[in-house]
């Protein structure tokens, strides 16, 4: 029933999340042609176009990291684990998927301090307040944590030794 | 001592399976917890945004987009199919046409084990329809998939470029000359392979006109890397630049050209993109956490003082470097060993003369080519699951491969025209 609810919540949010990435690398690759543009046929030079792309760098790559955490996609090496029995596999597995879990918190924590201290402070080209770009840490490390949990939970509920992992 | 049980908890972390990105954030929160506390977090957090925070990276989610455009417009179809009309007629066709695609468009996810897993659902199966063994299949597929992030565009130099400000212009004319030569020794192998063990070549005879109609064909697909190389060279775009061109250039071509894909699928090939990227940015961010607390370890300079007595064999020098790295890349990935290494490896290189562009390809060679050397290598693995093959076979297959990327890597190594000759040329500064 708690998983079912959670995964919907979570799945919902990693849709919206999917649909900013897919507008924010967009924005990228329409940043980078501006400038050209800028350069060749205004003749000036756009600072502005290349801060915002690097801020929307960071937000994207942090949110796409967050929703790979669903499966477990990260890049891993699983040369061991993979020689272990089942029920032991799951359980460090498990372990494992702990660890993550207090390094995204940590994220999160001090995430949320990092942001408050670029509140008043402003970026130089785009002029806007650095807590909107380091906002992504905690966002993103929130997003991390309720896919590790879907993870998590999963894991823990299926019958050893079984991959965790789906086709997304 | 605080280094070794630093690396202990690094190692063991890896090897349960955890991921390489988070192992290594957490590998550098529990050095700095146990030498100050609490006290570094707030900074130790800052630098998973300050390691993402640098404009070279824009490059990385572009080549991405341009490489999974021109696979989804047909742009990549149509080099394998001119490939097959020029070197089919070769022992071992198809083989050798995977490898001259290779050579005119290199890796597309940026990570030796993304791109074994998109090229390898793609080339093994063809290859074993053809009649080429499992095993070779398997093989070649690992050893072009360490040759791809050397030939430019590439993402792999992008990140090398980013982490120790060389230019990238730069080390992408340099990479030309070695990635030629590592195609050139792989179609050498396959050709000697090939005849020996009399795998099919193309029936049909040699037609000019078929050659004709395919370099026509692909003459789109083909223009690419000019495009993108050319237009950093002359000094007409950023690197940065020269992705969005190749990237709008391929959807133009897909659009209006070959009318092969819709402009509805732009969101998912979008959202591949950031997927990719994010993937590997995670591992980015993360890698400077752990950068970070080897530099507080001061590690660049024990490795200086360690190397101090036999300064004066620069030769000698070289040998370990290469050794070391070459052992390195069998248990990481590639960018985390450019986070990590490069900083490390590079100052000792620089103080004996070697030249920024000439070491970036030392380095970049040996950790790509270390994912592939058995026993562990993680490229190794990511095939096996892949291409679904025992062990054993697959690496006696290998062997011939790479015992020709290590006599390429000791030429490069030795020989610092090889890999200077066009930087200069093209007039990108190559001093210290």
């Amino acid at each position: 029933m708690f998983e079912s609810l959670l995964t919907r919540v979570v799945d919902r949010i990693n849709l919206w999340a999917k649909w900013v990435c897919i507008v924010v690398s967009g924005a990228i690759f329409l940043l980078a042609m501006a400038q050209i543009l800028f350069r060749y046929v205004f003749k000036i030079s756009a600072p502005w176009t290349e801060e915002a792309a690097r801020f929307l760098l960071i937000w994207m790559a942090l949110l796409a990291s967050g929703v790979a955490f669903k499966n477990g996609e990260h890049f891993s090496i699983d040369f061991f684990t993979s020689r272990m029995g089942p029920r032991l596999r799951t359980s460090v597995s498990l372990w494992m998927s702990l660890i993550s879990g207090f390094f995204i918190l940590a994220i999160i924590l001090w995430g949320i301090s990092f942001a408050k201290l670029g509140f008043f402070t402003i970026s130089p080209g785009l002029q806007i307040s650095m807590f909107l770009p380091y906002l992504a840490l905690p966002v993103g490390g929130v997003l991390m944590l309720m896919n590790l949990a879907i993870f998590i939970l999963r894991l823990m509920k299926r019958p050893a030794g079984t991959e965790v992992r789906e086709e997304p | 001592m605080t280094l070794f049980v630093v690396s202990l908890i690094f190692v063991l972390l890896m090897a349960l399976g955890l991921s390489i990105a988070v192992s290594m954030g957490v590998t550098g929160m529990v050095y700095f917890l146990l030498t100050n506390g609490f006290q570094y977090f707030p900074m130790v957090v800052t630098r998973i945004f300050k390691g993402m925070d640098s404009f070279v990276y824009i490059c990385v989610p572009l080549y991405i987009l341009a490489g999974d455009l021109m696979n989804s417009t047909g742009l990549t179809e149509r080099l394998v199919r001119w490939a097959r009309a020029v070197v089919g007629k070769l022992p071992g066709g198809l083989a050798q046409a995977q490898l001259v695609t290779t050579a005119v468009f290199g890796g597309i996810s940026g990570s030796a084990l993304g791109d074994i897993a998109a090229l390898g659902t793609i080339f093994i199966p063809n290859l074993q329809k053809e009649g080429y063994g499992k095993d070779f299949a398997c093989a070649l597929t690992a050893a072009s998939a360490v040759v791809d992030p050397i030939i430019p565009p590439s993402i792999i130099i992008v990140i090398y470029a980013a982490v120790m400000n060389t230019s990238i212009g730069g080390m992408y004319a340099a990479a030309i000359i070695p990635g030629l030569l590592l195609i050139l020794g792989d179609m050498v192998i396959v050709h000697t392979l090939a005849k020996r063990r009399n795998y099919p070549r193309r029936q049909e005879p040699f037609s000019v006109k078929e050659l004709v109609i395919g370099t026509r064909d692909a003459t789109l697909a083909l223009i690419m890397p000019f495009i993108i190389l050319g237009g950093i060279f002359m000094g007409v775009f950023t690197p940065t630049e020269a992705a969005a061109v190749a990237a709008a250039y391929a959807l133009m071509v897909g659009i209006f050209i070959y009318r092969k894909m819709s402009l509805k699928e732009i969101p998912r090939v979008l959202c591949d993109a950031a997927y990719n990227s994010g993937k590997l940015f995670f591992v980015i961010a993360c890698a400077s956490i752990l950068g970070w607390a080897f530099a507080m370890m001061q590690v660049p300079q024990q490795v200086l003082t360690l190397f101090s007595g036999i300064k004066s064999y620069p030769w000698l020098v070289l040998l370990i470097m290469n050794i070391f790295l070459l052992w390195m890349g069998m248990w990481l990935d590639v960018t985390a060993n450019i986070l990590l290494f490069a900083p490390i490896m590079a100052p000792l290189a620089y103080s004996i003369g070697i030249d920024p562009i000439h070491f970036s390809m030392i380095f970049v060679m040996n950790v790509n080519f270390g994912n592939i050397t058995p026993p562990v290598g993680i490229v190794l693995f990511a095939t096996q699951a892949v291409g679904k093959v025992k062990m054993e076979p697959l690496v006696r297959e290998l062997v011939p491969f790479l015992l020709v990327k290590i006599v390429i890597i000791l030429v490069i190594t030795y020989v610092p025209l090889c890999s200077l000759w066009l930087p200069r040329l093209f007039g990108f500064a190559t001093g210290p």
